[in-house]
């Protein structure tokens, strides 16, 4: 337990100090992207990791956050903070209307569904091109300049006031998460996870408890994204790609899904690989694929589950669930 | 007059849209396997038939045959290293590993075949043949025979040959199907092979009419799962009337609406039918394992 804390605060710290000794820009602009990737994938991991729903077009998510934020902001004048209001809401209201669509079956019905929408809401950002500008894209979407008078004021345009600002939703959204999770509400849906009829049998009503869940995934898939439109300054129909779904899938299997850390830890290492593979040029993203599917045959709790096990026991408690022990058999999609 | 040619393009777009739904629908049946690959089978199909018969100058035909061919020992391989390991684990990892498979076949065609949509030209003559009022042209007369003849003869395979039967027998039940003495290994490595076939003989027939490019596969398999959902799972029937309806749809879609559009109708379709009948027109068991 106080093991954990360490770790814990030493990983705050180099995330706050992490501005001060890398001023290279390459390297700043990535740790931005991983903040609100991590974002993203920790609302992934909600669905994927514990009430154990795979969604493979949480970019239908982030996408319509990042297009509702940007338009609203440069059709209406909302800046960033109104953006954060409106993106979530708006991403969560489509997810709940894909739940309450797609979870009377699970499965493979809510997987196809989820994709569907990504596609479908491409092909509108593509093809209303009278609001979205289709295949050109949104550009010149501004982020706040904060003013203190006399203190200075704090322009969200440049890298480093921008990084601590996703850098304080991203310590929100962990926080919410862990908070979430070991509430009775968190409680219950895992239980549904691990098993839907014990969990129906004492009064847990699984259909009402995963539209929740998928609601307030959404939501914060929405937040990642308005983040990520006033960030980049520019998004086009790219946003709902199926690659970046499959990503932010990895992110949470790779880093570890159902625990704590592994979604942030994943955004790392998924954010990374990719950049570190442009060295081999044009096969870069053969090289990604292959290095997926060992992950998923060779490393599927995650590579959390690996460090834990390297330290013995070391962080057991991050490891929330009885995920890891029941492992692989106990499939999710049971 | 319009609305029966509309009609007739989608029938024809459909035959080979009823292809790729057949053999995801006997992978997810017989195998249990969520084969998210099963798109790039079809992209592959429509690049094989282009390296064959446009670069290659092979007859248009046997490119074809030719082309399925290449792709079912693509997916014999495929199904060796990546499935055969893997049999004993969760539908979830055999999904993402077959996410991985895609993504790979995906970015080695980009490698070998470039990410520039290419499209191929038959060899037919273009002038339509007018028959009453409507405009058939023989390319399209092509696919639509084609796609029947290996309709038919997978039909044939299922209901009249000893190993159809083991794959019925494996459907309904594999453990008690092993006992029984049918090897579902080799009965699993032929679902997977035949399944890849038809989706590249649709990916084949299909390439002349749409562009060919890396990641078409990604559309070619969310119609191929709209199919399966639309039909039910495993139902063969449902298969080919899911797969000429979403053709008539889209063709309708495209002609009335708007062609920006028209890949959207089986979304449209999905929608409906997890409304009104969510386990198919033809579904006994949902796809939930």
């Amino acid at each position: 337990m106080k093991k954990n804390r360490v770790i814990l605060l030493l990983c705050l710290l180099g995330a706050i100090l992490f501005p001060v000794a890398i001023k290279d820009l390459y390297f700043m602009h990535i740790a931005i992207l991983i903040g609100i990737y991590a974002i993203s994938a920790i609302s992934v991991n909600l669905i994927l990791g514990y009430a154990g729903q795979l969604s493979l077009g949480h970019a239908a998510f982030f996408g319509i956050g990042s297009y509702v934020s940007a338009l609203a902001y440069l059709q209406l004048g909302v800046p960033l903070w109104g953006g954060m209001i409106l993106a979530p809401a708006a991403s969560g209201v489509l997810g709940y209307v894909v739940a309450k669509l797609a979870l009377k079956l699970r499965g493979a019905y809510f997987v196809i569904m989820t994709i569907g929408v990504a596609e479908v809401l491409k092909l509108v950002a593509l093809n209303w091109v009278s609001v979205t500008k289709g295949p050109m894209g949104v550009t010149d979407i501004g982020a706040p300049v904060l003013s203190f008078g006399s203190f200075g004021t704090l322009n969200f345009g440049e890298k480093v006031p921008y990084y601590y600002l996703v850098l304080l939703f991203l310590i929100v959204s962990v926080f919410l998460q862990c908070r979430l999770i070991r509430s009775p509400f968190g409680r219950s849906f895992i239980s549904i996870r691990e098993n839907e009829d014990l969990a129906q049998s004492i009064g847990i009503n699984s259909y009402k408890y995963l539209i929740i869940v998928v609601v307030i995934s959404t939501a914060i898939a929405g937040l990642s994204g308005s983040l990520y439109a006033h960030y980049v300054k520019f998004i086009d129909p790219g946003v709902f790609a199926f690659f970046f779904s499959v990503n932010l899938v990895m992110m949470v299997v790779g880093g570890g899904q159902g625990t704590f850390a592994g979604p942030v830890l994943g955004a790392i290492l998924f954010t990374a690989i990719p950049e570190l593979l442009r060295v081999f040029g044009d096969s870069r993203m053969v090289i990604y694929s292959l290095i997926v599917i060992f992950f998923v045959i060779f490393m599927p709790r995650g590579i959390l589950f690996y460090l834990n096990w390297i330290s013995k026991g070391a962080g057991r408690d991050i490891m929330e669930s009885a995920y890891a022990e029941n492992g692989e058999t106990e499939g999710s999609m049971s | 007059m319009l609305f029966i040619q509309y009609v007739i393009n989608g029938l024809i777009v459909g035959g080979a849209y009823a292809l790729i739904g057949i053999g995801l629908t006997l992978i997810l049946g017989i195998m249990n396997v969520v084969n998210f690959a099963h798109g790039e089978m079809y992209m592959l199909g429509a690049y094989f038939l282009y390296t064959f018969f446009a670069l290659l100058h092979i007859n248009f035909c046997l490119s074809i045959l030719l082309a399925i061919a290449a792709v079912m020992v693509i997916g014999f391989a495929c199904e060796k290293a990546i499935l055969k390991p893997l049999r004993k684990r969760s539908v979830d990892t055999v999904m993402l590993a077959m996410i991985g498979v895609s993504l790979f076949f995906q970015n080695m065609a980009m490698l070998a075949w470039t990410a520039v949509p290419q499209s191929i030209k038959d060899p037919f003559p273009h002038d339509a043949i007018i028959v009453g009022g409507l405009y058939f042209i023989p390319q399209r007369i092509l696919v639509i025979v084609i796609a029947f003849f290996f309709v038919v003869l997978t039909h044939l395979l299922l209901k009249k040959t000893k190993l159809g039967k083991a794959m019925r027998a494996t459907f309904l039940d594999r453990e008690t199907a092993s006992l029984m003495g049918i090897n579902s290994d080799h009965i699993y490595s032929f679902t997977f092979v035949l399944g890849a076939g038809l989706a590249s003989a649709s990916g084949a027939l299909l390439g002349p009419i749409f562009t060919v490019h890396p990641y078409v596969g990604n559309l070619a398999n969310l119609k191929a799962f709209t199919i399966v959902i639309f039909g039910g799972l495993g139902s063969f029937t449902g298969a080919i009337t899911a797969g000429l309806l979403l053709g008539v749809f889209e063709s309708l879609g495209a002609g009335y609406v708007s062609s920006g559009y028209q890949h959207a109708v089986g979304f449209l379709m999905l929608i409906l039918i997890l409304i009104i009948k969510p386990k198919g027109l033809f579904g006994k068991i949902g796809i939930t394992r």
